[in-house]
């Protein structure tokens, strides 16, 4: 175990159910996979480190196209189910790390590309990861990172990030598109591309997906109905009086070129 | 089969990429710090071992563990004295 607590609430959290993420739709079919192939463009002779591998989609879903993809986690349970996943993909030049995102072991400029889809947020210093992945980035390689985003205004934000921690202890904090930008300056990376994407998603299921009690689902439910205007406006909650509701998470992504 | 003979859980073009997540960072050995040396044990268990730091990471079940707080519990260890791998993870 990693000796930072929200590193360790990860690894409890992931280690719990690892062949969850393998297997839900959510993780595996995301359009966003499939837009990030054609964002980017990998090319026959690239080596891509896909960090906080999840259930191995990002990493399955460039392989085909590079020479070879480091998978890596935090949580090596997590890292088992993916390489069980990718190796019944006959996918044979992805190799598996265990690694912390924000310690990242390898050379410097020694990658063509670091991705990083929808785990950022369990990050406690998000931006000593964007640092490192553009450490081992080669000029010219790209870092691209997919992850929730909260509203430029504050209290808004922290008000999402506070949902998100009552239904997930191990979410650390969402930043804004607009931060992620600064995160990637500041890091000696351009930003070449950004776009944000909304999905809507049921309050009980998405509650479920982390296992939380009756009481915490309720509350998850009490604050989206008491959400302050700015956080609604981003939430867009819409609940039904007898029974289930929806709402809105907000994804960005990025890309950025290594100068 | 010998010990040395068994196939390396890591191969070279992946050696020249791996570093130690401490050294790596040093300033003061030179222009590409925290080299690795793959190192195999009479009991068939394979390590990652670094001169630079003296960190040690073991190969669990064909994954390094590239963890600095795994790394940094084996630096005061000589690689004769390394426990069995499969003893140091119980989960």
């Amino acid at each position: 175990m990693t000796g930072h607590p929200t590193k360790r609430l990860v690894q409890q959290q992931f280690g719990k159910n690892p062949t969850g993420y393998v297997t839900s739709v959510t993780h595996a079919h995301g359009s966003d996979l499939a837009r990030l192939v054609e964002l980017i463009q990998p090319q026959p002779d690239w080596l891509i480190l896909d960090v906080a591998t999840g259930g191995g989609h990002t990493a399955g879903i460039f392989a085909p196209y590079v020479k070879r993809v480091i998978a890596s986690d935090l949580t090596f349970s997590m890292l088992a189910a993916a390489r069980q996943h990718l190796s019944r993909l006959d996918l044979r030049n992805v190799a598996c790390q265990q690694l912390d995102a924000e310690a990242i072991p390898c050379r410097n400029g020694s990658v063509d590309l670091v991705t990083c889809r929808v785990a950022a947020h369990h990050f406690p210093a998000p931006q000593q990861f964007v640092i490192e992945a553009a450490r081992v980035t080669r000029v010219g390689g790209l870092v691209a990172v997919i992850d929730q985003i909260v509203p430029p205004d504050r209290k808004a934000a922290r008000y999402v990030n506070a949902l998100e921690r009552l239904r997930d202890p191990s979410h650390a904090w969402a930043y804004s598109l607009s931060r992620w930008m600064k995160f990637f300056a500041e890091a000696g990376l351009e930003v070449t591309h950004t776009e944000s994407f909304e999905r809507r998603h049921q309050i009980t299921e998405w509650a479920d997906r982390m296992h939380c009690t009756p009481e915490i689902t309720l509350r998850l439910r009490v604050m989206l109905t008491q959400a302050p205007e700015r956080a609604a406006e981003w939430l867009r909650p819409e609940l039904h009086p007898q029974g289930d509701g929806t709402f809105s998470i907000h994804q960005g992504l990025l890309i950025g070129r290594k100068v | 089969m010998t010990d040395s003979a068994k196939a390396e859980p890591i191969d070279r073009d992946m050696l020249e990429i791996l570093r130690c997540p401490v050294a790596v960072r040093y300033t003061d050995r030179g222009s590409d710090p925290g080299r690795l040396e793959l190192v195999a044990r009479p009991n068939g268990d394979w390590w990652l071992t670094c001169a630079d730091s003296g960190c040690k990471y073991p190969i669990r079940d064909g994954i390094p563990v590239m963890l600095v707080e795994e790394g940094e519990k084996w630096k005061a260890t000589e690689v004769d004295a390394l426990p069995p791998i499969a003893s140091i993870f119980k989960d």
